[in-house]
């Protein structure tokens, strides 16, 4: 575990801006265009099909206002993940799938939220997409361990997350929880990536955040059939009963996550 | 932004007891954005604010106080309907300026959108604020969702109260009393006819209620005509009623119409068909005994030398009983005029009935036997001292023993016609027995009315003006007695009369 990557001090620097509420706009655009490869990304998703502005965007803090400070502030991290984590291409593990899978997990969270008319539906995009930051950290800095757990699976017909308790080995979801603490994110996503297995255990405010991410993971791998990981398929059933999605809205939410992951294409490479 | 606040929480604060308080003097869609407004500028400087609704069948947002071209151009609709698709607020750079949007919806419905010009530049705009603003997006749509639904529940409310005020009016203008029963037989709706309906005697509302009871009983709709008599006038209703269900209860809707003209109308048009078959009756009954006593008397003239003195004699009787008829023709028509023009007057006496029936009996045996009937007299062995009319009496005894014989039945071999008497203890019960033709049941009420005759209907063998009965039952009648009839077709009649013992009654 003492291996795990660090932040660079500009990602550290971005994340402490976003962490404070009393961050201006003009604040964060000034952190984000210290790394400009980070800031012309963030500005090439603000402009994105995604969102679909009728206008253009010309500057970070025209993004940060535009499309809201958490939305602008997520893109950033998300970037900042996948430099750091999913750029990875050395080894056998597929992890261009890992990343679709997160985004379609990404847009099924929102959509669920639209859908459930939650607040806090700015959070939901980032919360699906970093849910497997876990299992990017493995592949990174112990990708033999990430085969073997396959493996087993394979051999078992058991779950990925079933195999890892199993083996009593640190599970995706614990080790994401430790390195968004490392790097100092946000709670709502931190709880959400420690948790989307196991979403009966978060009891405060952001547990309905870490049911829509629970239930997107499962629809998102029943709809997409997107993962070679071996999905979980057991629906938590306290999540399903608070979330209280009726038949009609699931389906709505499915449409609707195929209509905007065709938009989504700008994410796949960033 | 006001610098007076410090900490995030003591600003949050600050921004939801304002929210609270401007949105709990809210009361129609309107005022959601002036509270929205007042809330916002307790932690933003604000210069001016637009407010917009969305008009759903052209996709634009329409201004509500927005007077600037701008809010009219097709690039703001787009703008704006990205930000309403997206449900979030946004700070937009439009011509060196900066607009907030703060987009009201229910998803998927757009209900509003709020914009507004920051005094501010962009860059203090803090996190904390886009917070803030996120949560009074997320409130303020909730309180306009509320505030629109109670808005249309109202206008539904109007459209129906409407309604109902337009289907009173009707149900008021109409000519009828109409109400509704329920089923402890209470009314549940009046209308104003049926409330101002005073007029309305016991005896009529009984008849409603018992009707509304029956239909109530059977589930069907029904039917009456019925008679009040009101100060010695008859005043005639039709009564309708309809099974109705309502309030998962089973009502009763009565429509009461006051058809008394209608009757009358028909009652008159009636009798001057009566009138228009009376005359043409009457012309051929005068006419045959004239023209019997015309021939006759010719006959003699010419012929006086050649006939004998039988013969002659033949000839007169024919012409006295041919007179005769006329004269009881005449008398007929004059006591009916009498009966018309309401001259008809009693002169009464004290006289034994008995001794008025023999004479009768007497008087029309020679008619019985021509006819072959038997005339039989069912007497008490009491004098029967009556206080009446003797001749009005002997007419009535007359015309009913007259009728008995004329309308005997042919095809019978025994035929008669039995006179009773019955003594009561304040009136004589008469009864005029026959076994002759017999009256069809749905006209024995009519017979008793001027210018009927059965035999219109049944035969023309029987002569006579049709006035007979009329004038018997005004006769009755006048004596304070009761005329009916019992009948059974083919096989005879029964007709009854009462006489008040003492005159005066």
């Amino acid at each position: 575990m003492d291996d795990l990557p660090t932040l660079n001090f500009i990602h550290q620097k971005v994340i402490n801006v976003a962490n404070n509420p009393a961050s201006s706009a003009a604040d964060l655009a000034k952190v984000i265009s210290l790394d400009p490869s980070l800031s012309s990304r963030v500005l090439k998703l603000s402009n994105s099909a995604y969102y679909g502005f009728p206008r253009k965007v010309t500057s970070i803090s025209q993004a940060v206002t535009i499309l809201g400070f958490k939305t602008v502030k997520n893109l950033a991290i998300g970037i900042m993940v996948y430099d750091n984590l999913f750029k990875n291409r050395d080894i056998d593990i597929d992890m261009k799938k890992l990343w679709e899978h997160s985004i379609n997990v990404a847009i099924f969270s929102e959509v669920i939220g639209e859908e459930l008319n939650y607040p806090n539906k700015e959070e939901l995009f980032i919360c699906g997409l970093l849910h497997d930051i876990g299992k990017a950290i493995w592949a990174l800095i112990n990708p033999n361990i990430l085969k073997y757990v396959l493996k087993v699976c394979e051999k078992t017909g058991l779950s990925f997350y079933e195999v890892e308790i199993h083996l009593d080995i640190p599970s995706h979801q614990t080790t994401g929880e430790i390195i968004c603490r490392k790097w100092n994110f946000p709670e709502i996503i931190t709880l959400s990536v420690g948790n989307h297995h196991t979403p009966s255990s978060v009891e405060d405010v952001y547990s309905d955040v870490v049911d829509i991410v629970h239930v997107a993971d499962l629809f998102s791998n029943a709809v997409f059939n997107d993962l070679n990981w071996y999905p979980s398929k057991l629906i938590n059933e306290d999540a399903w009963n608070s979330l209280k999605l009726k038949p009609s809205m699931v389906i709505k939410t499915v449409q609707e996550v195929k209509k905007r992951f065709e938009s989504a294409k700008d994410f796949l490479n960033i | 932004m006001n610098d007076r606040i410090v900490s995030y929480s003591e600003k949050l604060l600050v921004v939801i007891s304002s929210f609270t308080k401007n949105m709990m003097s809210v009361k129609a869609s309107l005022d959601v954005y002036d509270a929205l407004l007042k809330t916002l500028r307790s932690f933003i400087k604000i210069k001016d604010s637009v407010f917009f609704k969305y008009n759903e069948g052209i996709g634009r947002f329409e201004s509500i106080n927005a007077s600037a071209e701008f809010f009219k151009d097709k690039e703001f609709n787009n703008l704006a309907l990205w930000i309403a698709k997206r449900g979030l607020p946004s700070i937009q750079p439009i011509d060196e300026r900066d607009f907030l949007f703060i987009p009201l919806n229910k998803n998927p419905k757009i209900l509003g959108l709020f914009v507004a010009e920051l005094e501010s530049s962009l860059d203090v705009i803090k996190q904390e604020d886009m917070d803030i603003l996120n949560f009074l997006t997320f409130q303020t749509s909730l309180v306009l969702e509320n505030v629109s639904l109670y808005e249309q529940l109202q206008e539904k409310n109007e459209i129906l109260e409407n309604l109902y005020r337009y289907m009173q009016t009707i149900l008021d203008s109409m000519d009828y009393e109409i109400a509704v029963y329920d089923k402890e037989l209470k009314t549940t709706f009046e209308n104003k006819r049926f409330k101002a309906s005073e007029k309305l005697t016991q005896e009529v509302l009984d008849a409603v209620k018992n009707l509304a009871r029956k239909t109530l009983e059977t589930a069907e709709s029904q039917i009456l005509e019925f008679e009040n008599l009101v100060d010695g006038e008859s005043v005639f209703y039709s009564i309708t009623t309809f099974p109705v269900y309502f309030n998962f209860q089973d009502q009763v809707m009565v429509i009461l119409r006051d058809i008394t003209s209608t009757h009358e109308l028909e009652r008159l048009r009636k009798i001057d068909e009566m009138k228009n078959q009376f005359v043409a009756t009457i012309s051929h009954e005068l006419k045959t005994p004239v023209t019997a006593i015309k021939a006759y008397s010719e006959t003699i003239i010419d012929s006086l030398e050649d006939i004998d003195k039988e013969t002659l004699k033949d000839f007169l009787k024919t012409i006295l009983d041919q007179t005769e008829h006329l004269d009881n023709l005449v008398s007929e028509l004059t006591d009916f005029s009498k009966m018309e023009s309401k001259m008809f007057e009693l002169n009464k006496e004290k006289f034994d009935l008995l001794e008025l029936c023999h004479n009768v009996i007497e008087s029309l045996q020679e008619l019985a036997t021509s006819k072959n009937v038997e005339l039989l007299f069912d007497e008490i062995d009491e004098k029967l001292i009556v206080e009446a009319d003797k001749r009005r009496i002997r007419q009535v005894l007359i015309n009913l023993i007259e009728n008995g014989i004329k309308y005997s039945d042919k095809t019978k071999n025994e035929r008669f016609v039995k006179l009773k008497i019955e003594k009561g203890e304040n009136e004589i019960l008469v009864i005029v027995e026959d076994n002759g033709i017999g009256i069809p049941k749905d006209l024995k009420e009519k017979i008793f009315e001027r210018f009927f005759r059965v035999e219109s209907y049944l035969t023309s063998e029987v002569s006579g003006t049709g006035l007979g009965l009329a004038i018997c039952k005004t006769i009755v009648e006048k004596h304070g007695g009761k005329i009916w009839v019992e009948s059974e077709p083919q096989k005879g009649s029964k007709f009854f009369f009462t006489i008040p013992v003492r005159g005066d009654s």
